[in-house]
Parts: structure tokens; C-alpha cells; sequence
């Protein structure tokens, strides 16, 4: 039995959609960055609560990445939030005066 | 950054960047070709030679500085050359033609390493350095932001002299115990240690006029903070650069001797450039701050710096 090559074509274009289509069933689109979120996560960490906020200031005088140590003292969850806002983050960190490394 | 063409050799020289992770330990070998200059024929991308300036750099010693491409008389004969002002801290004259290394000498406060061997082209490590893959927490020069950054610097043939604008801060570093990779996670910022030293927090950096194969300066002229502006120097003995705090100078490119500034509204970090219209000779550049180093620095000196956005032609006076 032969197949015509457009019938091999169409049957190789119907796999890599039926493919692609799995692809995007299986894997989670991209988070949005809920900034206002992490923004507040940050605010009561550096304003409200004092153990917290020592750590994250001594561990960045000494020289580790802000954006580290944030993501380090928060939960799990807000620490995914923050991964997803890491330019948010980093303009807001610099802001109050703790630069994240490029 | 951009890579350099010489249509005599038809190559294409280009400078790559660091090694990922940035953490060293948790890396093995040269990482080859990280750090180098590469030449390349652009028509059929065959790769016709490297040199690898910082074998498995720890440092983000990047090597994408634009590959300089100039003439130059060496022990009484022309010589084609590539130089490059590092930002670990050497400057490299390699020849143009087969990526020998001619000469490699620092042009500024280097401690990680006490040369480079010219046989081996590769760096003579000291203590710093192996202190430093070990995980001590070590102080070395330059920083992070390396002896010079992505400002380009100028040659000029007349009077023989690169003008390069230099960093003068060090940093102290620490590589701790690596943590396991995580799929998605950054592997660079946040794997190492590091913060600041400073000499003088006044002079953070110079204009340097360098002799290139011998890394020496013929004259250097201090700047509270690095001018990220690249130098452009011309047959008639001056050479332009931008500060940070806005000023657009003229200098005298045998002494130094600053000649004319102009403020601008904001801070400099643009190319300057020169051209020609109608027999009159401009030269442009754009102001306005901004950066990794301005804004991420902790400079307080470009604290109160505007913002801002112009460019600005100035024309020479008539003859």
C-alpha cells in the first residue's frame, strides 16, 4: 500500500498539532506578576516585622542578592510570586535601597 | 556589545561573556570559549582562532568588550592587532591574524592575578583567586563591574595612546557551599556574595591615556564616579567623553589638561560621536542617566542627578 505524499504530509501535521496541543494542556501558561501582592509581602516584611527584617538587612550588607534573601523568608507560595515578579521586585528593592545584583 | 570587522583579513572578532553559574564551585574546567575573543569568517562561520582571557572566571569577568582593531609598531614592525581593555583588569594585544598574544599587562589595580604568561596566555593566579574557589570570603580589585565596563574606548594612532574610561573599586566576594539547581530559578545573582570596598569614595574612577602593550598610563584624570560614556578621540589631539553627573568634556590628549565642558541636563553615559556635513565637523551625543551602575550602584554621588533624555550636536568653529 503507498501513501501520497500530501496524505503523509497532512498525517505528520495532524500528529505535531495534536502535539502541541497536549503540550499546552499539560504545561501551566506563564504566571502574571501580581505585584501589588509582593509589594505588600515586602512592605510587612521590612516595616512590620522587626526578627524578619534584621535577617534580610544583614544578610544583604553582607553582600548577598536582595532578591534571594527575599525569596529565602518568605513562604513557598510568595516566594513563586516574587520569582514571577523579579523586575517588579528588583525596581522595588532598589527603591528602598537594596539593589539586587544584575 | 558589538563585534569588530576587518575587511583586509575578512574576520570578525567578538568577545563572549561569563560562565553560568556564576558560582564557580559548581563548575569544572576552562568553560571554553567563555571570556574570549573569537574570530570568525563571516561568510562561512569557520572558526579561525580564540584566546579565552579568564578561564573559569568567578568573577563575571565578561570579555564582550568591543575588540579594537589598529596598526601598531611593534619592536620596529607593523603589526595588525586586536586590543582589548578587559574588565578583569588586562589589557590584551593580540595579533590579528592568528590570535597570538603580544602583550597583556593590567591597566589599573588588579589582585586576582599577578600577569598573564605570554607562552601560555594564561593568567598567573594568586592567593585571591584560589581563596576565592575554595569559598573564603576574599577581597579583590577589580569588582564585579571590572576595570572598565561596556564604555568603549578610543585609539588614536598619532600619539599612540588607548583612552579608556577606568572603575576604581574592588569587592569583597564570597562563593558559598552551592545549592542545587532548581529548573526555572535563576543560576547567576543570587549563588554569590559580594559587596563594594572603596580606596577613596571620592575617585571611583579615571580617564586613562594607556600605552598598549605596556599597560602604563601616560596621564589618568580621577572622576568621583565612572564615566560609563565610551571616549572618542580625534586627529586633532583631543578626546570627548561623558560624565555621569552630565558634564560633555574635551581633553587634551597628551596631558589630560581638561580644555572645554559643556553641562548637560542629566547624566552621560551615551557614545559620543563625530560626522561631517557640508565641510563642517559636528560632534553629538545623548544625555540622560541611567544603567546598572546608576541605578544599582549606591553611587550618592548620582543621587540627585536628574533624569532626562536630549542629544546634543555642538559644531568646531570655523577656521
Amino acid at each position: 500500500m503507498t501513501r501520497s505524499r500530501s496524505s503523509v504530509f497532512f498525517g505528520l501535521k495532524s500528529a505535531a498539532i495534536g502535539i502541541m496541543l497536549a503540550a499546552a494542556t499539560v504545561c501551566p501558561v506563564g504566571a502574571a506578576c501580581e505585584f501589588p501582592v509582593v509589594k505588600q509581602a515586602i512592605d510587612i516584611m521590612l516595616d512590620q516585622d522587626a526578627e524578619r527584617a534584621a535577617k534580610f538587612r544583614r544578610e544583604v550588607a553582607a553582600g548577598s542578592d536582595s532578591i534571594a534573601v527575599m525569596e529565602a523568608l518568605v513562604s513557598p507560595e510568595m516566594a513563586k510570586k516574587i520569582d514571577v515578579c523579579r523586575f517588579e521586585t528588583a525596581e522595588y528593592l532598589t527603591k528602598r535601597g537594596f539593589p539586587p545584583f544584575h | 556589545m558589538t563585534g569588530t570587522y576587518d575587511p583586509d583579513l575578512d574576520l570578525v572578532y567578538w568577545g563572549t561573556g561569563n560562565p553560568s553559574p556564576w558560582n564557580p564551585r559548581t563548575r569544572e574546567g576552562d568553560a571554553l570559549w567563555t571570556n574570549s575573543i573569537i574570530a570568525l569568517r563571516p561568510k562561512t562561520g569557520e572558526h579561525v582562532w580564540a584566546y579565552q582571557m579568564t578561564p573559569a572566571d568567578p568573577f563575571d569577568y565578561d570579555g564582550v568588550h568591543t575588540p579594537m582593531r589598529a596598526t601598531l609598531n611593534i619592536e620596529g614592525q607593523p603589526r595588525k592587532v586586536v586590543m582589548q581593555a578587559n574588565r578583569g583588569g588586562f589589557l590584551y594585544v593580540l595579533d590579528a591574524t592568528n590570535g597570538k598574544l603580544l602583550a597583556a599587562n593590567a591597566y589599573g589595580k588588579v589582585t586576582w592575578a599577578d600577569g598573564i604568561d605570554l607562552k601560555t596566555g594564561r593568567p598567573k593566579w594568586t592567593q585571591v583567586y584560589h581563596d576565592a574557589l575554595a569559598g573564603k570570603n576574599v577581597t579583590v580589585w577589580p569588582s564585579v563591574s571590572g576595570l572598565t565596563n561596556w564604555q568603549h574606548m578610543s585609539f588614536n594612532p598619532g600619539t599612540g595612546l588607548l583612552y579608556i574610561n577606568t572603575l576604581h573599586i574592588g569587592m569583597t566576594y564570597e562563593a558559598p557551599e552551592p545549592q542545587a539547581m532548581t529548573p526555572g530559578k535563576p543560576s547567576g545573582p543570587g549563588s554569590v556574595k559580594r559587596t563594594t570596598v572603596l580606596e577613596d569614595p571620592n575617585v571611583r574612577g579615571y580617564l586613562k591615556a594607556v600605552d598598549p602593550m605596556t599597560g602604563k598610563s601616560k596621564w589618568e584624570a580621577p572622576y568621583r564616579s565612572p564615566n560609563w560614556s565610551s571616549t572618542l578621540s580625534t586627529a586633532s589631539n583631543l578626546v570627548f567623553t561623558g560624565v555621569m553627573t552630565g558634564e560633555f568634556q574635551a581633553l587634551d590628549a597628551d596631558t589630560g589638561k581638561l580644555l572645554w565642558s559643556f553641562q548637560t541636563p542629566s547624566g552621560i553615559l551615551g557614545q559620543p560621536v563625530t560626522w561631517e556635513r557640508n565641510g563642517k565637523q559636528y560632534v553629538t551625543v545623548m544625555s540622560g542617566i541611567g544603567g546598572v551602575y546608576a541605578l544599582r550602584a549606591g553611587d550618592p554621588n548620582l543621587a540627585n542627578v536628574p533624569a532626562g533624555a536630549s542629544i546634543w550636536t555642538f559644531g568646531l568653529f570655523d577656521k
